[in-house]
């Protein structure tokens, strides 16, 4: 028995993440969404939502206040004695308790728009925005009472009960953390027994008790300081920052993060100085930050004055991913100004580990669309990556980021079949009243988003985002009634490619080349196609979104995503001061949205998913070119600071060697010099080719290196699905 | 002008340097037995047959065009160097940035060598890096003015031994082993490839007699391995010609860097792919 390294530390707490996860899909069954790095609770325990509303749910103020307090109070408690932090989440209060929306705020006046055009209109949606973790690291908890307690006073009895709800948020997290620290504290008591005692062949982990102690009496001491106090030391901000990401994950679900890099800087310089921290524990603290939860974090890009926030931490930042190799999710801010060395080794890092991290956004279109908005280029480069699909300011900006979308292969639909009603048939006509519709459906959901914004507050304040953002406390109000400085609402378009690749077909087969009319494409769509198999290949092989050759499925997409882009921007007319940014995606809603979509002229049967986000449709080309695939992308950004991001998903094989790794590194900076916002690669493992291989229908995106090429593994042959298979099962 | 093609692939990382794009072109002068591009031999427009593609609409009576299933396809079209530039113009930014560029390949690329010229031009002038790939079994009159539009030579030995060149390609390796010496004597950069195939040269007698040649020239960039590619046995079936290879794998990863091994212990810089 010994001293354990820290990686052999990390490995032991990976495993036992492994074996949680593994409890939690036993237990709850899969979930499709992140891992997060909740665990379930203890066998046997019970906690029951107080609920102020006659259907069994909580809302309001005093509701979430008390709820989440009550939770906090009991939530079991969780230590680690090999783990530099303390505390697990186990809970999502918003999912125990019940309906989300309070019944007492109808909407079944929207609801036909949003089921006629398949809105998700994003109403009781919650988080999705970023808050300044700065502020609260400069604050600490005690800080955030006293800031609390101050506005209190000055905003009068009105305010009050705001106040007492974040008050009693605040006292809560403090509850939680100090309970956790009595926790410690009964474990070094174990641990000392143990230490002073003879036979220590019955401890786990192999690990020497005292430096268990020593872990323990280290973890004590933080948890004791931050329970009340701002942090000081770089150990002490990761123990701020896994409490302050647990009561969000708890309240409701927010996954988002900061500038980890920017944000750990001061206090790793400071501590090394000190001659308290070596690279080698930082790794670890760092690695441990990203086990507690999987919370997004972006790493080097511009600081408001341009220059490269990259530095010695980003490095270890990467490095303690890498170490820990597990879900994860950073994301590389490219700028012109990035150190190479650090984004080559990214690039390598993201070969290597094959769980998709880090991913990467592109400055030069972040910024400059942003700035349309009216926002100057220093806040502009603050808006950083801390979400799904999206960039927000930290703290400064309400945002329904990934909340709020429109089915615009459904639009088509509505619009398709009212055009086939009319006497004269054309696809100028179809594009006329497509654009009626498309006006219709985004004006619903601009509906949509201000009657939320209406009544969110009195259905579910943002108590724990409200703390690190600035407006809320100090107005004493809500960051979705105004409180938040900014509100810059969020608006994405899905289904970009079924759209353009229908009008294309219709363009070419009908009206160019003649090879078919509009009733027979009409009743053979209505039929899903049946008995009509010539005809949907027909579709199905015309010009695409996608192809980049010239033709007119790109020139389609640019069009509808123009449309889309001005009926989004036109809202600002309708409810100012807000400012409402179009985007692309899809994301969890691809296949759901395809279902609610009957066929389509793209040769699309009803049902079948939509394409996802930005990105064309399956078979969009033979080789599957990925510069075609990111040339289409780049040209249809809405160019407002939102993003239409890139899912790549490719092969193992193609990283071998050094020149490998400089062209992906080449690629992704000329995708972004193109326009792109965001990238996200998959670099695939051996487990998913062979599901894929078992059923290619479910990775319909997958990309995978036949020789000299890439294709999409769903459009081989089982054959050259088998040797593709082989070729990676041989090179390990 | 116009040549014949079969089709261009975009985001190759393994036709020469960077991200490129490669145009294969149509018609070849040798028939190797293990070809996995049998389509691009003959220098002629073909028609395939995938009958299990075929869904029996009958359609393709009146014309092969209307065969929107993959059953019924016709391999080759024309294309102009224009329009073939086009295509190639649209990576430009990758190209720049990854130091890559266009590959002409095949079939053989010095089969058409007016249209590789023409493209090669159109590229030079636009600063876009241009390779070709060739059996270099040509007159080197024929070669040289290819030569000078490219910025790289890809070519290829298939085995030392003459005879079994012969019987294996259908053209005797002489001229281009002799080709290749002169392109080294002209100073230019060049790569060599060797498939390497079951059953022909998969063994380390003949890499190394490869090898050898190779380690006494001066400008050579590297030698590269590349593993037995079966994908030719769906297009042979489809274009009805016969396959020798019928049911032959790609080599294991050990047996292909052993045979690298081999290689390296000539001095000669390898590479596998």
């Amino acid at each position: 028995m010994g001293q354990l390294s820290y990686s052999e530390r990390i490995e032991i707490l990976k495993k036992r993440k492994i074996e949680q996860t593994q409890e939690k899909v036993c237990k709850e069954g899969g979930l499709d969404e992140d891992d997060y790095g909740r665990v379930v609770p203890p066998d046997g325990f019970s906690w029951s939502v107080i609920p102020n509303h006659a259907n069994g749910s909580f809302y309001g103020l005093e509701g979430w206040s008390a709820n989440f307090s009550s939770l906090l109070e009991s939530h079991p408690i969780y230590v680690d004695p090999l783990d530099a932090f303390a505390g697990r989440w186990m809970f999502f209060l918003s999912r125990m308790k019940g309906p989300i929306w309070n019944p007492d705020f109808n909407y079944d006046h929207l609801r036909a728009d949003f089921a006629r055009y398949n809105i998700l209109p994003g109403i009781g949606g919650d988080a999705h925005f970023a808050t300044d973790y700065k502020m609260g690291l400069e604050l600490g908890w005690n800080g955030l009472i006293e800031k609390i307690g101050k506005y209190k006073d000055l905003n009068g009895e009105v305010k009050r009960p705001f106040y007492e709800a974040e008050e009693k948020t605040v006292r809560a997290i403090q509850t939680w953390i100090k309970r956790t620290s009595g926790r410690i504290q009964e474990l070094m008591d174990f641990y000392k027994n143990l230490s002073n005692c003879e036979d220590l062949t019955n401890i786990k982990d192999s690990q020497d008790p005292k430096d268990i102690l020593e872990n323990l009496e280290n973890m004590k001491k933080a948890n004791d300081w931050v329970s009340e106090n701002p942090p000081r030391t770089m150990r002490e901000v990761c123990q701020w920052i896994c409490w302050y990401n647990m009561a969000k994950r708890t309240y409701n679900r927010d996954g988002a993060g900061c500038q980890l890099d920017e944000i750990l800087r001061p206090y790793y310089e400071r501590d090394v100085e000190a001659g308290i921290l070596d690279d080698d524990e930082a790794r670890f603290l760092i690695a441990c930050l990203l086990l507690n939860d999987t919370h997004y974090y972006q790493l080097a890009g511009p600081g408001e004055d341009g220059k490269d926030m990259g530095s010695h931490i980003s490095f270890l930042i990467l490095e303690a991913a890498e170490m820990l190799n597990s879900s994860c999710n950073i994301t590389i801010r490219v700028h012109d100004g990035i150190d190479q060395g650090f984004f080559l080794k990214s690039v390598k890092c993201l070969l290597s580990n094959k769980n998709g991290f880090p991913r990467y956004s592109g400055d030069k279109a972040l910024v400059e669309g942003f700035m349309r908005c009216g926002f100057s280029a220093e806040l502009a480069r603050q808006r950083i990556a801390v979400g799904c699909n999206w960039m927000s300011l930290p703290g400064l900006e309400y945002t329904l980021n990934d909340l709020v979308k429109v089915n615009m292969a459904k639009v088509f639909e509505v619009s398709f079949a009212q055009m086939m009603t009319e006497p004269s048939k054309s696809v100028k006509r179809l594009w006329e009243i497509f654009k009626i519709h498309s006006r219709k459906a985004v004006e619903a959901a601009g509906r949509g988003i201000d009657f939320h914004l209406s009544f969110q507050e009195l259905n579910e304040p943002e108590l724990v985002l409200n703390l690190l953002s600035h407006g809320p406390i100090e107005k004493g109000l809500d960051a979705s009634a105004g409180g938040a400085k900014h509100m810059n609402l969020a608006i994405d378009g899905a289904g970009i490619a079924v759209v353009a690749d229908s009008f294309s077909a219709l363009e070419q087969r009908i009206e160019k080349e003649a090879l078919t009319d509009w009733e027979e494409v009409w009743n053979a769509v209505s039929s899903n196609f049946q008995k009509s198999e010539w005809l949907r290949l027909m579709l199905s092989k015309s010009s695409r979104y996608g192809n980049d050759d010239g033709g007119a499925g790109n020139d389609w997409g640019v069009r509808i995503s123009k449309l889309f882009t001005e009926e989004v921007r036109r809202l600002n007319t309708i409810y100012p001061p807000r400012n409402f940014i179009p985007g692309w995606f899809s994301w969890a809603n691809t296949i759901e949205f395809g279902k609610a979509t009957g066929a389509t002229p793209n040769g699309r049967k009803s049902g079948e998913p939509i394409n996802h986000g930005a990105n064309p449709l399956p078979r969009f080309r033979t080789d599957g070119a990925v510069t075609a695939l990111a040339n289409t992308i780049a040209s249809i950004q809405p160019g407002y600071g939102n993003t239409a991001p890139i899912q790549l998903e490719l092969d193992p094989g193609i990283a071998i060697t050094e020149e490998d790794v400089q062209s992906l590194a080449a690629m992704i900076k000329t995708f972004f010099e193109l326009g792109a916002t965001l990238l996200n690669i998959n670099i695939i493992d051996k487990g998913k080719v062979l599901a894929a291989h078992s059923n290619p229908d479910l990775y319909p995106d997958l990309v995978v290196r036949v020789t000299g090429f890439t294709a999409y593994f769903s459009m081989l042959s089982q054959e050259f699905r088998q040797l593709v298979v082989d070729r990676i099962i041989a090179s390990r | 002008m116009k040549g014949i093609i079969t089709e261009i692939q975009r985001f190759s990382l393994r036709d020469g340097p960077g991200i490129r794009t490669v145009v294969f072109l149509k018609g070849c002068n040798m028939a190797c037995q293990w070809c996995h591009n049998p389509e691009t031999i003959s220098p002629k427009p073909q028609l395939a047959f995938y009958a299990e593609n075929c869904i029996g609409c009958g359609k393709c009576e009146t014309s092969p065009d209307l065969c929107f299933a993959d059953a019924k396809v016709i391999i080759g079209k024309e294309m102009s160097s224009t329009e073939i530039y086009d295509q190639i113009a649209r990576d430009l930014p990758y190209y720049k940035n990854s130091g890559g560029g266009v590959t002409l390949s095949g079939g053989e690329a010095l089969m058409q060598p007016e249209f590789a010229i023409e493209i090669l031009g159109l590229c030079k002038e636009a600063g876009i890096h241009g390779a070709i790939e060739t059996n270099l079994s040509f007159d080197w009159e024929e070669i040289e003015p290819v030569l000078a539009a490219c910025d790289l030579v890809m070519a290829d030995i298939k085995h030392m031994n003459d005879s079994v060149h012969v019987e294996r390609t259908g053209v005797s390796n002489k001229k281009i082993l002799a080709n290749i010496a002169k392109l080294d004597g002209t100073g230019k950069k060049f790569i060599v490839k060797t498939p390497v195939i079951p059953g022909v040269n998969d063994n380390e007698r003949d890499i190394e007699d490869i090898a050898l040649f190779l380690s006494k020239l001066k400008n050579l960039e590297c030698f590269e391995l590349l593993n037995f590619n079966p994908l030719g046995a769906k297009k042979r079936e489809g274009l009805k010609v016969s396959n020798p290879f019928k049911g032959a794998l790609p080599l294991s990863d050990d047996r292909m860097e052993k045979l690298a091994e081999a290689a390296r212990a000539h001095g000669v810089k390898v590479r596998r792919s």
